[in-house]
């Protein structure tokens, strides 16, 4: 094949992706909710922070 | 659509074919080309997690703190680093399907976001070298513990042994990446258990809190200050192989939980296995004390165990910096096997020199490591408070400078600046190198303040002066047409 096809259909499948990846939403890419956030914040900042309080 | 479907187009050369694109390159990953569902990623997070570094960390630690100090350190610290690191990149790059440094692209913008490529080439390559040394002096201690007398080369041939073994499994992909660490992760587990199991019975719980730290520093409050400052940095340190991680994942709670739980937790609780030994033992090799404590079959098996998981963990590195090669030019359209040696092309002189590149590497990297935490910063601050989640996708593809992540000349000074204001912000709080420390630092990590004030500067500025600038020139330049004018890839 030559080179500037193989250009051409990089972009081609490029442009394609970047339209899918775009507008794709949660059924595909599934959820993260604000509790999910609220958990990892607790979870990986507030519990670790007063344990290191603690053990000061 | 007459459009063939994206990742299953015709023939042509190998390399762009179907999923080759974005699997071996760095267009955007559909979620059907992903590999990892929950046991993959947790599979992967957690072999990615136990490697050789850990001990190191944990025997570092035990120079300053005693077990419960350090313990709380090592694990609050990498569940504070992770996360730090991972809510930005996690989510973006899994979203959007991106790979790591096309990510930096909106803060960074075009041709910025190839000066953080640069350090990240050399500290997730540097870092690969450290660890393959490590698994060569892994191999030594054991032929030494079974009575031989490890030859000089030895060391050096296992670095070479480790290099060809990265090599097989990174240039057959993520899948193969995935089930070795299938394989793997559940011995791992049981390793872990028992070392931590063989400590405590060997030496009791009492013993071990009561150990004091081996080389701790006249003022007290910098014991601890150090050891917070190196737990919150270890979590930080992963900043490397998160969007890798994130980009191959098919759901999102997927993509953060599992980075969380095992480079926050389970790394912290490894780390804490060399803290105590290095407490009690004076060592925190485990190959080194598993043997006398454990006997010779289980020094092996830790050895082969802990071994697989240094080759598992440098193969998720090198597999993440081939990723970031393709965005030189140059490197494109190359071979997949080609880019993959290409990056193991340095890591043979660790082979060569394994002793004396492991002693100077450690400070180097050391260095190399402050700079993730005002990238992280500029881009928890850009992808969550500036871009509101939403990238436009096009524009990071776009070399033209019409893209909106183009900015001036394909540079964002004022995210650039902001790396260099977290090196002055790291260094005026702490030192490394020296140990000597501004008096803020027993109430603010180093670490954190290189964190926070980059973002907060890059977000005050953007928000209030260049956003609108950059927004209005774009707009004035009619740009976001929906065809790719000059695609970077």
């Amino acid at each position: 094949m030559l080179e500037q096809e193989h250009v051409a259909d990089l972009k081609q499948d490029l442009e394609q992706r970047i339209d899918i990846m775009q507008n794709m939403g949660d059924e595909e890419l599934g959820t993260f909710s604000r509790l999910d956030w609220v958990i990892l914040v607790v979870f990986a900042i507030v519990i670790p922070v007063i344990a290191m309080e603690l053990a000061r | 659509m007459s459009h063939p479907k994206p990742g299953g187009q015709g023939a042509g050369h190998e390399e762009f074919q179907g999923d080759l694109l974005s699997i071996y390159g760095r267009e955007p990953m559909l979620p059907h080309e992903r590999e990892y569902k929950f046991w993959g990623a947790h599979g992967t997070c957690f072999a990615y997690s136990i490697a050789t570094w850990c001990f190191l960390t944990g025997g570092i630690l035990a120079n300053y703190v005693g077990a419960i100090q350090g313990m709380v350190c090592l694990i609050a610290g990498n569940l504070i680093g992770t996360l730090m690191v991972a809510a930005s990149l996690s989510a973006g790059c899994h979203r959007y399907g991106l790979e790591q440094i096309d990510f930096c692209k909106p803060a960074f913008g075009q041709n910025g976001a190839r000066i953080v490529l640069i350090f990240y080439l050399i500290n997730m390559i540097g870092w690969s070298g450290l660890i393959l040394v490590m698994f060569g002096n892994g191999i030594v201690n054991v032929v030494d513990a079974m009575g031989y007398q490890p030859p000089d080369w030895l060391a050096g041939a296992g670095v070479a042994l480790g290099i060809w073994l990265t090599y097989i499994i990174t240039t057959r992909g993520v899948h193969m990446l995935s089930l070795f660490n299938n394989i793997i992760t559940p011995g791992l587990i049981v390793v872990v258990c028992f070392m931590f199991y063989m400590l405590v019975t060997a030496h009791g719980w009492d013993e071990i809190v009561a150990a004091k730290p081996l080389d701790p520093l006249p003022e007290a409050w910098m014991n601890y200050a150090v050891a917070v400052e190196l737990g919150i940095a270890s979590g930080i340190s992963w900043w490397g192989g998160i969007g890798f991680l994130a980009r191959n994942t098919k759901k999102r709670r997927n993509a953060i939980y599992p980075e969380v739980i095992h480079f926050g937790l389970v790394n912290g609780i490894v780390c804490s296995i060399a803290l105590v030994s290095g407490l009690v033992i004076g060592s925190d090799d485990p190959t080194r004390w598993m043997v006398p404590m454990g006997g010779l079959a289980m020094g092996i098996m830790a050895l082969v165990f802990v071994a697989l998981a240094n080759i598992t963990s440098t193969s998720v590195s090198l597999f993440a910096s081939g990723l970031a090669l393709r965005h030189i030019p140059g490197l494109r359209k190359r071979s997949w096997k080609f880019i993959i040696a290409l990056t193991c092309l340095p890591l043979v002189f660790y082979a060569i020199w394994p002793t004396e590149l492991f002693d100077l590497g450690d400070t180097f990297l050391a260095y190399n490591g402050t700079m993730q935490a005002p990238v992280a910063g500029i881009l928890l601050v850009d992808y969550f408070l500036l871009k509101k989640q939403h990238i436009n996708l096009r524009s990071i593809f776009e070399s033209a400078p019409s893209g909106q992540y183009y900015y001036t000349k394909g540079f964002n000074f004022l995210a650039l600046g902001g790396i260099i204001l977290g090196q002055f912000a790291y260094f005026g709080i702490y030192d490394p190198f020296t140990d000597e420390a501004h008096w803020v630092f027993r109430y603010l990590p180093a670490t954190v303040a290189a964190f926070v004030l980059p973002g907060l500067v890059y977000w005050a500025g953007m928000k209030f002066w260049l956003e609108e600038k950059y927004r209005s020139r774009s707009a004035g330049a009619e740009s976001t047409p929906n065809q790719l004018i000059s695609p970077n890839i």
